[in-house]
């Protein structure tokens, strides 16, 4: 088996999301690696164990490696950036949003003297929510839509970044990138 | 389903897209950790121990005292920098009523002195072996300054032969396996670390045919570099196959002084025609064929010629001081053929057995004598005063200093200190880049008329505490070519200036003070 002799062939054994799979392993072509094996990860549902070989001695190989990391540093870069699309309204969410609600809550209880606390007290409460509540409300889509752009934004460039490591590793090794 | 699948995890939260599977010797890392536990432990039981002794009986105390002035005065006394001999007094007064304890335990002069000796006598009977030639010939002034201190500091010849520069560890690696393969007499190596993987695979393939065909083959590996990565299994299988394998310096849970004196350097000779050194060890992550630190960029060089001697007889004189085996230097020397150049190329080594500094003053002359560039590529920047005043000067004498880091840290501390180090020098003038998503791990000085390669890195530990081994060169395309590898470096780098410097949290920068000052020690 080629993936064997170690001499000849260099051998590359990868981690992969799932749903990453088939583009990882494209990208991978790129860079003279050809897949060997793809198995279930014996841990994790969700990851598949691949094997990739490839020539001991090829051409521009330094560049090659490092722009092998290059990329791989995007791929995962890029679904870091998905994960955390929402991070900052999700924070700001909780903290105006559910206080605001939980003082409105408490102002109410107030109110209705299931909890003690002066007039001022319980009023003092629902004007404090309430006005939490609006800022929530007008800051959030905005947020929101920062975020979005920025994503979208960091998105692209990430894509751009893709896009270009893969040109100059097309102009090294000759392979093409099946899109 | 299959049996073997059934109760996995869902979801795998450390993984984003993908993961370069990379292993580790566990069993290495527990070995470490009891080790220095147990040498933590001795020196707690000595502290404690004093402590009450000097509590019941009033006779300690005044000899705690008497021994912490003798200490101060032999600190200063010692032949180390300034910046060491501060250290130590200032620990010797904070920590009264034991820092002379450590201070004995640690003191070269105390507990490296057998070592020492036994090193002084190797050398001695070897002086003489190896002839200079006649350095009239070398028109640069400056080269020729070199090749003398080379040969007065440790006999280190100047004579025929031809370099080769190697830009990453894959083709350094690529160049000696296929010298391996035509070894005919006898095969050394040394290495700081040597790492089961594929690397070290393809090395014994050969190394088990050599060794059928009746070579020589010797291996030196750093027991601190390589107890994590190198199986006992392994060491087993090696002398199996008939390879005289040699640990320098073994891990014992004792605390002594040479425990921290390792032997970093990277060599392999083959019948004393061809010799190879640099910054990249026996190990994949060299090669890039095991992801630690990004893109692994690495530098080595070899050498061809009558010049191999000089690391033919300083891996003799170290095996020698190992083995106590009677050696016969000749029958190793003198083996290759006369191959001339333009310029000199003078391999040579360095260690706590020479009795100077010979890595730290190659560097300091070296960073001396740049009249037009200064470029540096080193994983750590932890220089004394002597060196970082030389950069400054220089840089602000108009020559243009250039110093390459990593971007990616090894070490978070040290590479804190690095790069707060560095950056400190950028206000002076000299241009400080790093590797985007690399690990430079290379230990080059290049100047316009010469270079140093090897396993030398830009600190006070490779300096003092460290075996390393380098070769000087002047030959032209040697030069170019570390010239070209600078070059394409630099495309990768991004330059550090006033606006992106790292702005490091008051913890990091308070124990980056620290560090600097222990430095000297670590």
């Amino acid at each position: 088996m080629k993936e064997n002799n170690i001499n000849d062939f260099d051998t590359l054994k990868l981690y992969v999301k799932k749903d990453k799979e088939k583009e990882i392993i494209k990208y991978y072509k790129v860079f003279h690696w050809d897949l060997v094996s793809s198995e279930e990860n014996k841990r994790y549902e969700d990851i598949v164990d691949l094997t990739f070989s490839r020539p001991h001695k090829i051409e521009n190989k330094d560049e090659l490696q490092l722009l092998q990391i290059y990329m791989e540093e995007k791929l995962n870069e890029q679904v870091k950036i998905k994960k955390n699309k929402y991070s900052k309204s999700t924070a700001f969410g909780l903290c105006f949003g559910v206080i605001g609600v939980l003082l409105m809550v408490l102002g109410i209880l107030s109110c209705v003297n299931i909890l003690t606390a002066s007039l001022i007290g319980s009023i003092s409460l629902l004007a404090l929510g309430g006005v939490l509540i609006v800022i929530f409300s007008i800051a959030l889509p905005r947020i929101i839509k920062k975020e979005k752009l920025y994503f979208n934004d960091k998105s692209n460039e990430i894509q751009k970044d893709l896009s270009d490591i893969t040109k100059r590793v097309i102009s090294l090794t000759g392979e093409k990138y099946e899109q | 389903m299959n049996n073997r699948l059934i109760g996995r995890i869902r979801q795998s939260e450390h993984i984003l897209a993908l993961k370069v599977k990379t292993e580790s010797n566990g069993l290495g890392v527990l070995k470490t950790i009891v080790v220095l536990s147990l040498i933590v432990l001795q020196v707690a039981f000595l502290i404690l121990a004093n402590l009450y002794f000097m509590r019941l009986f009033s006779w300690v105390f005044n000899i705690t005292v008497i021994f912490t002035v003798i200490a101060c005065i032999h600190v200063l006394s010692s032949d180390y920098h300034g910046q060491a001999k501060a250290t130590w007094v200032l620990f010797l007064m904070v920590s009264f009523s034991f820092g002379y304890i450590i201070y004995i335990l640690s003191d070269k002069r105390v507990l490296f002195a057998r070592s020492r000796k036994k090193y002084n006598k190797i050398l001695k009977e070897t002086e003489g072996i190896l002839q200079q030639s006649d350095l009239s010939k070398i028109k640069n002034k400056d080269v020729k300054t070199n090749c003398d201190y080379l040969y007065n500091a440790g006999r280190f010849i100047t004579t025929d032969g031809h370099t080769t520069y190697f830009s990453s560890g894959t083709k350094l690696f690529d160049d000696i396996l296929e010298t391996l393969k035509s070894a005919k007499e006898y095969i050394f190596i040394e290495y700081f670390i040597v790492s089961d993987g594929v690397l070290l695979d393809r090395f014994l393939n050969i190394l088990e045919e050599k060794v059928k065909q009746g070579v020589d083959v010797r291996i030196v590996y750093d027991d601190m570099g390589s107890h994590r990565t190198l199986k006992a299994k392994t060491k087993a299988k090696i002398v199996k196959m008939g390879v005289k394998l040699q640990a320098f310096n073994r891990l014992v849970p004792v605390f002594n002084i040479a425990l921290n004196l390792r032997n970093h350097r990277k060599i392999v000779v083959v019948d004393g025609r061809v010799a190879y050194t640099g910054g990249a060890n026996l190990a994949d992550e060299y090669i890039n064929e095991k992801r630690m630190h990004g893109f692994w960029k690495d530098t080595g060089i070899k050498v061809e010629g009558s010049a191999v001697d000089n690391f033919t007889l300083a891996y003799l004189t170290e095996w020698k001081f190992l083995t106590n085996q009677e050696i016969d230097y000749l029958h190793y020397l003198g083996k290759a053929e006369n191959i001339t150049s333009d310029g000199v190329n003078v391999p040579f080594v360095s260690g706590p057995n020479y009795n100077f500094s010979i890595a730290q003053n190659m560097y300091a002359n070296e960073i001396a004598n740049a009249k037009e560039k200064l470029y540096i590529m080193t994983p750590y920047f932890i220089p004394d005063e002597t060196i970082t005043n030389l950069l400054i000067n220089k840089a602000r004498s108009g020559i243009d200093v250039r110093i390459i880091l990593p971007d990616v840290a090894d070490k978070k501390f040290v590479y804190t200190v690095s790069r707060n180090n560095a950056e400190k020098l950028i206000k002076y003038g000299i241009r400080l880049y790093v590797m985007k998503n690399s690990f430079v791990h290379s230990k080059v000085i290049l100047t316009e008329h010469s270079a140093i390669v090897g396993s030398i890195n830009m600190d006070l530990r490779s300096f003092t505490q460290q075996f390393e081994s380098a070769i000087f060169t002047s030959e032209q395309s040697t030069l170019s070519d570390i010239n070209i590898d600078f070059e394409n470096t630099l495309t990768y780098s991004e330059e550090i200036n006033s606006k992106n410097k790292r702005r490091n949290h008051l913890f990091y920068r308070a124990l980056a003070g620290i560090f600097n000052l222990i430095s000297p020690f670590m």
